[in-house]
């Protein structure tokens, strides 16, 4: 949960009134007017209020979905040539297999939009937006196993430690919404036959930066945020009795401490009082409208989808809030990639095309940046045995796919280019770091200025990499 | 790559933690003014006129802004020129400049390059982001006048015993603590504060040295025995080392899992116990040290000294398929060199990985030599199980015996049981030859469908592409499938409402699989399914996927690689409930994932054989497959799987029988024909042989710290990369820091030595630093990891290295040391804020003119609730529990979700926190809401923030509210009349007396909730419900209703989890 009074701030704040602006004696009520979000400054103005990261956990196939290679076909089952590997490091799951074929997609590709995009069968509905999306077909990472890469994809750092993504935006922009988290995450769960591969709290947690800036978790089952509901014997007039109580007992330490840690813990067990019904509006669909449902498919009405966490995003974005983070789980096509895909794509291609309209027609689009994409891509050979109708692919960093829109994104704009297996990247490489340091670009940060002193050190969320791909920015 | 130092303007008195977020410069530039007044005051800087200090007033300056291109990395250096040492900054540069004249601003080309304005020429270049202020240009300006003098880094100077400061004030110092303080004080015209109230000092020392709050009891004989000697039994409490366990577990990351991917459960209590143990044994820190250095390298090395090593085996382990295993074990040794360096330096090393480290002294090859004392470890990057060895096994001598005991057992029975078993296998030949009709056969009845794939597929059974191959199975033949297999049989009689049964033998070689499947591929997946994934059948009925289905899954798992009958059962009620799942004829648990059915699952699609829909084919082997209209009672059903394996077995030529099926038979037949003497004694022998088993289970292991044979040879890694060896190197340590004593081994016992050793500047500063903190909730040097030139200078220089000196020469005595400190004026002051001119004087409390206070971490705040409630085990030891935790976080993120907390039931719901169970990938979200860490790095110091999500959890987890409803209890029981209760209550949380307005306060809370929960006996139930411990039927249950709420508003305050 993102809040500004945390000690410090509180610090600054007191200071601040004694520079200019009068606080004199600060009395309680003083201080709980000023409980709030505070505008936060940019490095520049931002083109991105707020991100929407649709993160496909396990690591979607480029190949399948959006980098044709229309002449993998006529090689299909050849040797991936030594040449195109360029002894670059294989994962212990293919490094000992003794052919690595090239396997050409079983699924059909067609032009689409403005851009000429080649999307493949499996994605309609994403094809049908194509003139609102950038493309950048040349992301590429050293990471080569999922705990690293996605690990790196989140934090900047393959090694834990780090804070996420959203825990840096929430520092860096605080929340608009005081009733909500500035960070809020949400998982679901994928059709795929295979097992889904697992996710660590580590990838919205704060690293070093204050915990306040974790991702709050929003779940389907039980309490939507821990710990919100109150126990069923507690009601809430019973409830706003105790927070009087805390209220008036609290004062009265205030008044003999005059610790500004008392202060706020009155208002943060407001706001907490605040949250529970805010949330539960939050996540009350039963205002939406049928055609909404109907935009965002049929699995929307399920919770804890990812067609619900889509709309729930939406409503997030109408709310302010600021890091809106979807796990979408179930990536992993080692082997059965056919069949696993189509029902990966089954579960996504609908909603993220309806959120993307949706947040256009709200007028929210320009203001949200949309992203979506996976910790790595996956090998133009196949994994295992390659068969007539199915085959798998093993993990591969050194290209693939993510789009984007909204946001201060260009639309309709294909970037990078990767070579004819869809090995390398040829034109335009973009590295986590520089995906990352435009992301903050867009939310009016320059990715260098965005520093946290931790052990002596100006910590970044892109270490000591990353250019902001100019290119992709309208 | 260049490393390019970002930051702001600087504040250099400013905190090496603290915000430096440019955004907020503005806000940061209006309050620089007040407060670096503030600052200035408080670290006693040089005001206008004063002389200048190189450590600290210009190093900060030279660190922050120049070292990066100036400084200690030779590689990013810039014009030959050091800054950092005053060879260099005196020296003439290849231009022929000076870049310090001491003395002569006008000469030097350092101010000349500072104070240009042409931005080709001026320093720090514009594009390092890094800009001076014009308040540090005066310092350097200053600094040079008057002569440039420069001082080697404080902390890497050995501590010596200062003198003491005489002082004005002769009453107030109690010891040597409060002359350094009290002299700083006076320096400023200050007086200290006041002494802290008895109540609260009371609480502050029982938080401080034992993590948990007074009792009533305490109070009553802190009333006879005074502050010394009540001092004196925390010390000795075995609660002491509980509390001081919970720092040194963040400092050494310890958790109960692996961390990385799968994040696998590993068995390390025994080292946390080890670590609360030395602790009240009040081990001196030089043999803390040793020992957990190296504790396997001391000669004739006690297994608690192996065990003490787990420290640098906390680290994490990799169980992912296909990593590449040395980038890993490589990780394991920088987190081992990370943690100790920064443990006991206050160092961070981890920069010098990739190149020299920017602003410390330590090459990247003085890295890669310390890197060689943890390189030569028995390990591999690849987590294999749940407990990557090295490790030990630690029984207690009553396992020992237990574990003796159950083998001689064992054996006696074993001996006694193998004359009865050759005389019955003798037997069994006879029996053979009439076995075969005697035999209860499978079912023969209403039969849709029958393949015993004996070497071809009957004729209702298809196969288009590669058909099976066929190899002996359970009966006869079994078919062999690969996964590639598209094998169909035309069949529709599964209905929705309709009864059948299907039974097969399955030999699955452990990956996941489709057994059987009709289903139509499309958004619904109408139709029904079985699949085989990681020992676990799930069977779907689906109407519409995810809508309308029913899932069940086997909650056991079976081994892959064996075969197994399985016969699943469907009544037509359209419910879970009518699904049933058997195991070699035996029903088995199911765990119901979804029960919503409400529609047909009919399709036109065939019934596929080993393969589901469109993908995922069977990886193994398929026997007997028999498909009936109808349900077949379990009866028949447990003397089909018998039967059909015994026949099986019986068909085999005896010498192509392998053990298993052998014994099989021979089960079989003891148990029909036997003699009840010989069963006897078989399942005698099966009991003990558990036993055995189970006795040596309970034997726990630890990982430990052990060499290699042959030592890895170690290198440099260009860039830090695994894959990229350069020069090789020997164990070594920066003799920057101290001398490497020429009689030490070279290994991690000489490092150890090493590190205690007089000579070592950092060790016993950073040890008495966080011993400070403990006790005033931030250290003498404020930046607690970080006592590099880019740390912050102590806030009372001479007070540290006296306490320094102190502890390293009598003896590196923890206790000593926590004594001094806690009886110190100092520390006893109160902790009340003061305000001049309506500000908060020093916030930061930097010149210690009060007591400290803060919010208590995760771990009391829990505790104080157990012991203010009576609910708290005081059990000292063991291994992890699992108290209470909101359901499905563990499910929510591990593989294939599978891995679920299950809470303990009992005791273990109300130990002390730190033997809370610590799943990295999913922490006890108590512990991530109240900053903790998630033991995934070094942690010296947890960040204090005050959430909404905190209230949240206080006010609705489980644990506080059933420590509200005993507490409550309690008082009823223990008072009779709702005054006195009001009191007892307020007392048992907070020690103190309530006032008379906080008293009529409360007690119109418990008039209002007393009327709600009159009207409402339901909710007064509902609220006595929470947690297992018992309620006292006795008391009238809404009154206690409204008393929980009252306790559990008290626990809630800002008093109770705040330490003042």
């Amino acid at each position: 949960m993102h809040d500004q009074w945390n000690r410090r701030n509180f610090l600054q704040t007191l200071a601040l009134g004694s520079a200019g602006v009068s606080v004199g004696q600060a009395s309680l009520c003083s201080l709980l007017a000023e409980e709030g979000p505070s505008p936060s400054k940019t490095h520049f103005p931002a083109k991105a209020k707020r991100v929407i990261y649709l993160f496909m956990h396990g690591g979607p196939s480029q190949l399948d979905l959006f980098d044709h290679k229309p002449e993998l076909a006529r090689r299909h089952g050849e040797e991936l040539p030594e040449s195109v590997r360029a002894n670059q490091r294989l994962t212990g799951m293919t490094s000992g297999q003794a052919s690595l074929p090239i396997t050409s997609s079983l699924f059909q590709f067609q032009r689409h939009g403005q851009s000429g995009a080649w999307i493949s069968e499996v994605l309609p509905h994403t094809a049908a937006i194509t003139d609102e999306l950038c493309f950048i077909r040349s992301v590429h990472t050293e990471a080569i196993n999922h705990d690293p890469a996605v690990t790196l994809m989140q934090t900047g750092h393959q090694q834990a430690g780090r804070p996420s993504f959203g825990a840096w935006a929430s520092y860096g922009l605080g929340t608009e919404n005081k009733d909500l988290p500035a960070f809020v995450v949400m998982v679901s769960q994928g059709s795929a036959a295979r097992p889904a591969d697992p996710l660590y709290s580590r990838l919205w947690g704060s690293g070093f930066l204050p915990s306040n800036h974790q991702g709050v978790a929003l779940r389907s089952n039980g309490d939507p945020v821990l710990y919100l509901s109150n126990h069923p014997g507690i009601n809430r007039q019973t409830r706003r009795d105790q927070i009087e109580i805390l209220s008036q007992l609290n004062q009265f330490q205030f008044q003999q401490h005059q610790d500004p840690e008392i202060a706020t813990r009155i208002a943060q067990y407001e706001k907490a009082f605040r949250m529970q019904t805010s949330v539960p509006d939050l996540i009350d669909l039963s205002g939406e409208s049928k055609s909404t449902f109907e935009a965002y498919g049929p699995e929307s009405r399920r919770p804890g989808s990812f067609a619900a966490n889509c709309l729930l995003a939406r409503r997030m974005a109408e709310r302010g809030t600021r890091f809106i983070q979807l796990y979408h789980r179930g990536w992993d096509q080692h082997y059965n990639l056919p069949s696993d895909l189509r029902l990966q794509c089954r579960d996504i291609d609908q909603p993220a095309a309806a959120l993307v309209r949706d947040l256009k027609q709200r007028g929210l689009l320009d203001e949200t940046l949309v992203v979506w994409g996976g910790e790595f891509g996956r090998t133009t050979y196949s994994q295992g045995k390659l068969e007539q109708a199915n085959y798998g692919r093993d993990h591969h960093g050194g290209c693939f796919t993510m789009w984007m829109a909204g946001g201060g994104m260009k639309p309709g704009v294909l970037h990078g280019e990767t070579d004819e297996f869809c090995y390398n990247v040829v034109r335009d490489p973009v590295h986590v770091h520089d995906l990352n340091s435009t992301m903050l670009h867009l939310l009016g940060f320059d990715h260098k200025r965005l520093t946290y002193r931790h052990q002596g050190r100006d910590f970044r969320l892109t270490d000591v990499h990353g250019n902001v791909i100019n290119d992709i920015i309208a | 790559m260049k490393w390019k130092q970002n930051g702001t303007a600087d504040n250099s008195r400013s905190g090496p933690e603290q915000n430096r977020f440019h955004v907020r410069e503005e806000i940061e530039s209006m309050t620089r003014t007040v407060t670096l007044l503030l600052i200035f005051i408080s670290a006693g800087l040089a005001k206008a006129d004063d002389k200048i200090e190189f450590n600290r007033d210009v190093r900060p300056i030279l660190s922050n802004h120049c070292f990066t291109c100036h400084g200690h990395d030779s590689v990013t250096r810039e014009a030959d020129l050091r800054l950092d040492k005053e060879e260099s900054a005196f020296g003439e540069l290849g231009s022929g400049k000076t870049a310090i004249v001491a003395g002569k601003i006008d000469q030097s080309e350092l101010l000349r390059r500072v104070l240009t304005k042409d931005t080709a020429l001026q320093m720090p270049p514009v594009e390092a982001l890094k800009p001076l202020s014009s308040d540090q240009i005066t310092v350097l300006k200053k600094w040079i006048e008057q002569g440039a003098e420069y001082q080697p880094h404080w902390a890497f100077v050995p501590p010596r015993r200062p003198k003491l400061p005489t002082v004005d004030n002769q009453e107030w110092s109690r010891n040597e603590i409060d002359r350094f303080v009290l002299a700083r004080l006076e320096k400023e015209h200050l007086q200290p504060s006041a002494e802290a109230s008895p109540e609260t000092l009371l609480r502050r020392v029982f938080f401080d040295l034992t993590g948990l709050p007074p009792t009533l009891e305490d109070v009553k004989r802190f009333r006879t025995d005074g502050y010394e000697k009540t001092v004196d039994r925390l010390l000795a409490s075995s609660h002491f080392g509980e509390r001081m366990a919970v720092d040194w577990l963040d400092a050494a990351r310890y958790a109960d899992t692996n961390g990385y991917f799968g994040d696998t459960p590993r068995e390390m209590w025994l080292w946390r116990d080890w670590v609360i143990n030395a602790f009240n044994a009040n081990m001196t820190f030089d043999q803390f040290t040793i020992e957990q250095i190296a504790g396997d390298l001391i000669p004739n090395a006690t297994v608690q000294q192996q065990i003490a090593t787990g420290f640098n085996r906390n680290h994490m382990s990799n169980n992912e398929t296909g990593i590449i295993e040395e980038e890993y074990r490589v990780e394991y040794v920088i987190d081992r060199l990370d943690t100790t360096m920064t443990t006991w330096l206050g160092l961070t090393v981890g920069c010098a990985q990739c190149h020299d480290h920017k602003y410390d002294p330590i090459t990247q090859r003085e890295f890669y030599e310390l890197f060689a004392f943890f390189n030569t470890v028995q390990e591999r990057g690849l987590l294999i199980g749940n407990n990557a060895p090295p490790l030990i096994s630690v029984p207690t001598q009553a396992q020992k015996t237990q574990l003796a005991k159950a083998t001689e057992s064992r054996t006696a029975a074993d001996r006694a049981y193998e004359k009865l078993r050759l005389k019955t296998a003798e037997r069994i030949v006879d029996w053979e030859q009439s076995a075969l009709v005697t035999l209860k056969p499978s079912p023969t009845d209403a039969i849709l469908l029958r393949e015993p794939f004996d070497g071809t597929l009957i004729d209702d059974v298809k196969t288009t592409g590669t058909s099976p191959t066929f190899k002996r199975g359970v009966l006869d033949q079994a078919a062999v499938f690969d996964g590639t297999q598209n094998v169909t049989a035309d069949l529709h009689q599964f209905r929705a409402d309709g009864q059948w049964t299907i039974g097969f033998w399955l030999k699955p070689d452990g990956s996941l699989s489709g057994i059987l499947s009709k289903i139509k591929s499309d958004d619904q997946r109408r139709g029904f399914e079985v699949l085989w994934s990681k020992g676990r059948l799930t069977a779907h009925l689906v109407n519409r996927w995810n809508l309308s289905a029913i899932e069940v899954s086997t909650k056991s798992e079976t081994s892959a690689n064996q075969w197994q009958h399985v016969v699943i059962t469907y009544d037509g009620s359209q419910k879970a409930s009518g699904l049933h799942i058997y195991i070699d004829g035996m029903p088995v648990p199911l765990e119901i994932m979804s029960d919503s059915l409400d529609g047909s699952i009919e399709t036109s699609k065939p019934l596929m054989i080993g393969r589901r829909d469109t993908g995922l084919g069977l990886y193994g082997s398929l026997d007997e497959l028999l498909i009936v209209q109808g349900i077949v009672s379990e009866e028949s059903i447990a003397s089909w799987a018998e039967g059909e394996r015994i026949h099986g077995i019986l068909l085999k030529p005896q010498d192509e029988r392998d053990s298993v099926q052998k014994q099989i038979l021979f089960d079989h037949f003891l148990d029909h024909h036997g003699s009840p003497e010989t069963r006897q004694l078989r399942d005698r022998v099966q009991t003990l042989r558990n036993e055995e088993r189970v006795a040596r289970d309970a034997i726990p292991t630890t990982l430990v710290m052990a060499e290699q044979e042959q030592p890895r040879k170690t290198f440099v890694l260009v860039r830090g990369q695994y894959d990229e060896p350069s020069g090789e190197v020997k164990p070594g340590v920066p003799g920057s820091l101290s001398a490497w004593s020429e009689n030490a081994p070279r290994n991690r016992l000489g490092l150890a030595y090493w590190l205690v050793s007089k000579e070592n500047p950092l060790t016993a500063r950073v040890a008495v630093n966080r011993f400070w903190k403990q006790c005033f909730g931030d250290g003498l040097v404020r930046s607690m990891n970080n006592f590099g030139t880019q740390g912050e200078i102590p806030t009372h220089p001479e007070l540290l290295d006296s306490l320094a000196s102190e502890f390293r020469d009598n003896g590196w005595d923890i206790k000593e040391l926590l004594r001094m400190i806690v009886t110190s004026s100092s520390y006893r002051q109160s902790s009340q804020f003061q305000r001049v001119n309506g500000e908060i004087f020093d916030p930061e409390n930097r010149l210690l003119s009060r007591g400290p206070n803060f919010r208590l971490p995760m771990e009391m705040i829990r505790d104080q609730a157990l012991v203010a409630s009576g609910l708290l085990v005081k059990t000292i030891g063991g291994p992890s529990v699992k108290p209470y935790q909101p359901p499905g976080l563990w499910r929510e993120v591990s593989y294939d979700g599978e891995q679920r907390y299950v809470p303990d039931t009992g005791t273990g719901l109300w130990r002390r926190s730190i033997y809370t169970f610590i799943k990295r990938q999913a922490p006890p979200p108590a512990l991530l809401l109240l900053d903790g860490p998630t033991r995934e790095k070094c942690t010296i110091n947890r960040a204090e923030t005050n959430t909404p999500l905190q209230a949240l959890l206080l006010l609705n987890d489980e644990i506080y509210l059933e420590a509200a409803r005993r507490l409550a209890q309690n008082v009823l029981v223990e008072e009779d009349n709702d005054d006195r209760r009001i009191r007892l209550l307020w007392r048992k949380v907070l020690t103190r007396e309530p006032t008379p307005n906080e008293h009529r306060i409360l007690r119109g809370l418990l008039d209002r909730q007393r009327t709600r929960f009159e009207s409402d006996p339901t909710a007064a139930k509902s609220v006595l419900s929470v947690g297992e411990s018992e309620v006292h039927s006795h008391l009238n249950q809404r009154d206690l209703a409204a008393w929980a709420i009252v306790a559990h508003t008290v626990l809630n305050l800002d008093e109770a989890i705040t330490r003042r």
